[in-house]
């Protein structure tokens, strides 16, 4: 067994090395998952059992191997290959059952860990791949890192430029600050040199002058000195006299009498100004006062009515002071009260006239605004108000109509459960029909009605539009703007008279007709919506299975025709029905349909080609319905 | 518009009398006396020396010749009574800009003094020559002194070194003092307006601040820039008028007008349209007394307009609106303005340029007249007679006076700004 165990030892411990790498394969690093990779793939699994049994079992050693292998086997935790001795001398028995049975575990076991093995490598390789995106997404945030690094130390560096220039800027301020500062300090001083010097040069200049004065006066020559020579006689013949002298005193006090005289006569005569201009203002002031009481009297019952603020009282009070300062006398006196009356009842007439005028204002604007309107009966507003009334309208009527649907869905889901159910529907058919028929008849009542209703309509509109007057009974009516809204209104009007008659049994096939014909006049959209009823019946009427189709109805997409329909009214739900054209009666096994065939069926439905067949059995009907949409106005 | 013939004269000595009848002149040593109306000669007198000087006294009756070359060192104020042998000296008085002042009435006189480096204002009552009030003022060196014409404030302004206005009570009260910056040259005109109640002060920034009678702060500053941005003031530019071309036909040879001085081409003109820049000079910053600020102002004699010069756009007259407190009008001449005197009666403004023409503004409009004569009559400097009909022109050696016409006014007289466009 020794010798064995050496022999056998490499190959068994690649073996077992790989088990318990494929064991622990979860917490391999990628590396080392990738080398057993290239380790396994390399080696091929049968040829490495072919070389394994041909190396170490040959003729002679079948009992050491088998032994051996039993050993290992058993070790493992297999069954031991041998059978059980029944004697301690005896030898032991291969047992082939035993044999076959761990083999087949084997390779079973084998199986799964070539299994397992794939499944590792995929998983190593998206790992690899996540491991490269995760490394470029490093390689990228490191680099960006880096650009932003160096942006900031840019930035930084430019903020530290800035700052030093800020600096010496602010330094250069100073500087400039300081020699105006000096600047000024030498013209003061220098200014102050100058008056220092001026009154040296003026008192020598004085000096000077003194001498020149005493010179001059020494000299006592008359000839030089000025002389009147014949003094003017006064016209009165009196010599004047300039009173000179002696009595300087009372001189004085009279010139000082009239020179206060003098400048009292100034004072008031600038008092009189001053209250000449003032009672230019008072009087100005009264007129505007009188003025804005009278522009103001007619509105006071207006804001008295509101109350919403204190005008009413203001205004009443301004009344009362208006027949105080109307008197003359208050005028005059210029008393303080009189002026605070004067002032705060112009204030408040003023802060009256104010709110008054922005009132106007406001008014005027909105007026403004409205004036556009004014031409036409019915406002802008009313007529949004009518449409969005009327859109509310149609959404009610298109979620009856998805309700209703769905209803029957779950009515016919319930009822196709099998293909055998159809043999039954054939009598219920049969008995549907009686009763379809009463109901056609009286449908065909109705729409006589209709027509007749819809005629009158119609006429009522043209006249209107003629006399371009309008009732406020009918705002429907008026004007080309409100005409689709109109019809919308009319057809969601039908849809619901519709809904409301009948059970909206699939199998009506008349009702159509009805649709149609009303539908006619509108836009190609609600034809296409008042068309679908029909389209869908036929294909059930023809395969004798309607319900199959109600599975396919679950909101697929809208056929061509109808995607101008969704975007303008964006309510697929309402169209699910006109689904059912698209799905060819073979393909109508509700439980195998998947997604991906409905998005089959729809391609296909696009293509015009494709639905020909379908429509092939209601051409008839259909061709009607468009002779019935042609007559319509 | 008149214009009588042109009489001889000399050192710009020519004024009518107070009382409008008689215009005294000047020729050399020859004093005349005219009447105004036929301009006929009723006195002439004969001076010992060349007059330098004349002065009507102020009933018309008397005039006085001075001769400075015959006077002696005068270094007081000497007061003669004409009347009486009363003679009154006044001590210390202040050589400068306009150191003595008489109010309008005749009544009070304001005597700047100059003692002991100080100065001071003696206000004496002229009925006696008693000293009324002395008072020292807040100056540096005080340059000039201005009654208000109601003759109870005193203006008083310091040299140009400093801007100071103070202004003072009849009775000697400081009523305020006004300094509108510092450092720079000041104040270079003041004018009170005839009604006292404002106070235009000229400087040398080329400002004009009007003061209020009130509080005597300042209303508003008017600027005098040398461009006029505001498409509501109306600029007149003066321009030259070439006959020949406004003829269309060429003559030949030229007529010896054509070819004459630029002067003698008439002149008309024309009202400029909104951004006008103004010709200015650039001041010469190292001599002294630049030519620089408001040196001329004037208030209308019914207190609506102001006409101010700027020295450093010698050029142009500014006319502001008082009562709206802007400029109104802008009139560009050719030559820089000698001077301009406002018509004593109404609102309308004579300038000379010491060309041959005289111009005349009123709000209705502006005209420039060519001042008929032999030669150059070089209009140097004008005056008004009191009644605003005549109007004396002085050049070097003669002078005219210009009639007014009393029957047209001034609306029709003169074209007005469209006539021009």
């Amino acid at each position: 067994m020794g010798e064995w165990m050496t022999v056998t030892d490499p190959d068994l411990s690649s073996e077992s090395k790989n088990i318990c790498q494929y064991t622990s394969e979860t917490k391999m690093s990628p590396s080392s998952l990738y080398s057993q990779q290239v380790l396994c793939s390399s080696i091929p699994l049968s040829k490495n059992v072919h070389s394994f049994f041909s190396a170490f079992c040959t003729e002679e050693n079948i009992e050491q191997s088998i032994s051996y292998l039993d050993q290992e086997l058993t070790t493992f935790g297999f069954p031991s290959l041998y059978e059980e001795s029944k004697g301690k001398d005896t030898k032991r028995e291969l047992n082939i059952v035993a044999v076959l049975n761990c083999m087949n575990e084997l390779l079973v076991l084998q199986r799964k860990n070539l299994l397992a093995q794939e499944n590792v490598e995929t998983q190593n390789l998206k790992l690899g791949s996540d491991m490269d995106h995760l490394q470029n997404c490093y390689a990228k945030l490191k680099e960006q890192l880096e650009t932003s690094r160096r942006e900031m130390i840019g930035l930084q560096e430019r903020d530290r430029q800035l700052q030093c220039k800020n600096r010496n800027l602010h330094q250069l301020l100073k500087n400039e600050k300081d020699e105006v500062q000096k600047l000024q300090n030498i013209i003061a001083s220098r200014a102050t040199q100058y008056n220092h010097d001026m009154k040296r040069k003026e008192r020598e200049y004085n000096k000077l002058k003194e001498r020149l004065h005493q010179l001059v006066m020494n000299k006592k020559d008359k000839k030089i000195a000025m002389e009147v020579l014949n003094y003017v006689g006064r016209a009165d013949g009196k010599r004047g006299s300039w009173r000179t002298g002696k009595t300087e005193a009372s001189f004085f006090l009279r010139n000082e009498d009239e020179m206060y005289k003098i400048l009292l006569n100034d004072y008031e005569y600038r008092q009189k100004q001053i209250l000449m201009e003032n009672a230019e203002l008072k009087k100005v002031l009264q007129q505007m006062k009188k003025e804005m009481i009278s522009l103001l009297s007619p509105q006071k019952q207006k804001p008295r009515e509101r109350a919403d603020d204190s005008t009413g009282t203001v205004i009443s009070d301004a009344e009362e002071d208006a027949g105080e300062l109307s008197r003359e006398s208050m005028w005059d006196l210029s008393c303080e009260t009189v002026r605070e009356q004067l002032t705060n009842s112009i204030r408040k007439q003023w802060r009256i006239l104010k709110s008054h005028v922005e009132k106007l204002d406001n008014q005027v604007s909105k007026v403004h605004l409205e004036g556009f309107n004014d031409e036409d009966v019915i406002s802008r507003q009313d007529h949004e108000q009518e449409t969005e009334k009327l859109e509310l309208e149609i959404q009610q009527c298109k979620e009856m109509i998805k309700t209703q649907q769905q209803l029957l869905q779950q009515q016919l889901a319930t009822a196709c459960d099998d293909d055998t159910t159809s043999l039954l529907r054939d009598c219920y058919l049969l008995e549907e029909k009686e009763r379809l028929k009463e109901e056609w008849s009286l449908f065909k009542e109705q729409k006589k009605n209709f027509e007749k209703e819809r005629r009158s309509f119609t006429d009522a509109a043209i006249r209107l539009g003629l006399e371009k007057t309008v009732s406020l009974h009918y705002p429907l009516w008026v004007g080309f703007l409100l005409r689709k809204a109109f019809e919308e209104e009319r057809a969601s009007w039908l849809k619901q008279q519709f809904l409301n008659m009948t059970t909206f049994d699939h199998q009506n096939s008349e009702n159509m007709k009805l649709f149609s014909a009303f539908s006619g006049s509108s836009d190609r959209d609600s034809l296409t919506v008042h068309s679908r009823p029909w389209q869908k019946k036929p294909h059930g009427v023809s395969n004798g299975s309607p319900v199959c189709t109600s599975k396919l109805t679950k909101s697929l997409p809208a056929s061509p025709s109808t995607s101008d329909f969704c975007q303008t009214r964006s309510c697929a739900s309402a169209h699910s029905s006109i689904n059912v054209l698209n799905i060819t009666p073979e393909e109508t096994k509700p439980n195998q349909v998947g997604r991906e065939g409905t998005n089959q069926k729809w391609s296909m439905a696009s293509r015009p080609g494709s639905q020909e067949g379908c429509y092939s059995g209601c051409s008839s009907t259909y061709t009607n319905s468009h002779v019935e949409k042609d007559d319509l106005p | 518009m008149n214009f009588s013939e042109v009489f001889k004269l000399s050192s710009l000595l020519c004024k009518f009398s107070p009382d409008g009848k008689y215009l005294a002149s000047c020729v050399q040593y020859r004093l005349v006396i005219r009447d105004v109306n036929t301009l006929q000669i009723l006195q002439l007198y004969t001076c010992l020396d060349q007059i330098q000087h004349i002065e009507w006294s102020a009933d018309s009756l008397f005039i006085l010749c001075a001769m400075y070359k015959r006077g002696l060192v005068q270094l007081r104020i000497t007061v003669w009574s004409l009347c009486t042998k009363s003679v009154s000296y006044i001590k210390y008085p202040k050589a400068c800009q306009q150191g003595i002042a008489f109010t309008r009435d005749g009544r009070y006189m304001a005597l700047a003094e100059r003692r002991d480096c100080k100065d001071h204002v003696s206000v004496f009552v002229c009925s006696d020559w008693q000293l009324l009030r002395h008072f020292d003022t807040e100056t540096q060196d005080l340059a000039g002194i201005e009654w208000a014409p109601n003759g109870c404030v005193l203006a008083v302004w310091d040299t140009c070194l400093e801007y100071k206005v103070l202004l003072y009570s009849l009775d000697g009260r400081l009523l305020s003092a006004y300094c509108a910056y510092e450092w720079s040259l000041g104040v270079k005109s003041v004018a009170w307006s005839p009604s006292s109640q404002f106070l235009a002060v000229g400087s040398y920034d080329g400002k004009v601040r009007i003061l209020n009678h009130v509080t005597w702060k300042m209303i508003t500053e008017f600027g005098h820039p040398a461009t006029v941005n505001n498409p509501k003031i109306v600029v007149y530019k003066e321009a030259e008028k070439n006959p020949r071309l406004a003829l269309g036909r060429l003559a030949f040879p030229p007529p010896r007008a054509a070819a004459g001085p630029a002067s003698t081409t008439e002149s008309k003109y024309e009202v400029a349209s909104a951004p006008v820049s103004l010709q200015a000079v650039k001041p010469v910053a190292d001599r002294a007394n630049p030519r620089i600020g408001v040196g001329a102002l004037a208030f209308s004699p019914d207190n609506y307009f102001l006409a101010t010069r700027s020295d450093s756009v010698p050029n142009a007259v500014w006319i502001w609106d008082i009562q709206k407190l802007r400029l109104f009008v802008v009139l560009e001449q050719l030559c820089p303005v000698r001077s301009f005197q406002w018509d004593p009666q109404q609102p309308r403004l004579a300038i000379c340029t010491g060309g041959s023409k005289v111009y005349l503004w009123s709000p209705a409009g502006c005209v420039s007249v060519q001042v008929p004569g032999e030669g150059d009559f070089q209009v140097l400097s004008l005056c008004w007679h009191f009644s605003g009909d005549s109007l004396a022109l002085l050049s070097k050696d003669h002078f005219c006076l210009c009639f007014l016409e009393t029957g047209e006014r001034v609306g029709t007289a003169f074209g007005r700004p469209g006539d021009h466009t």
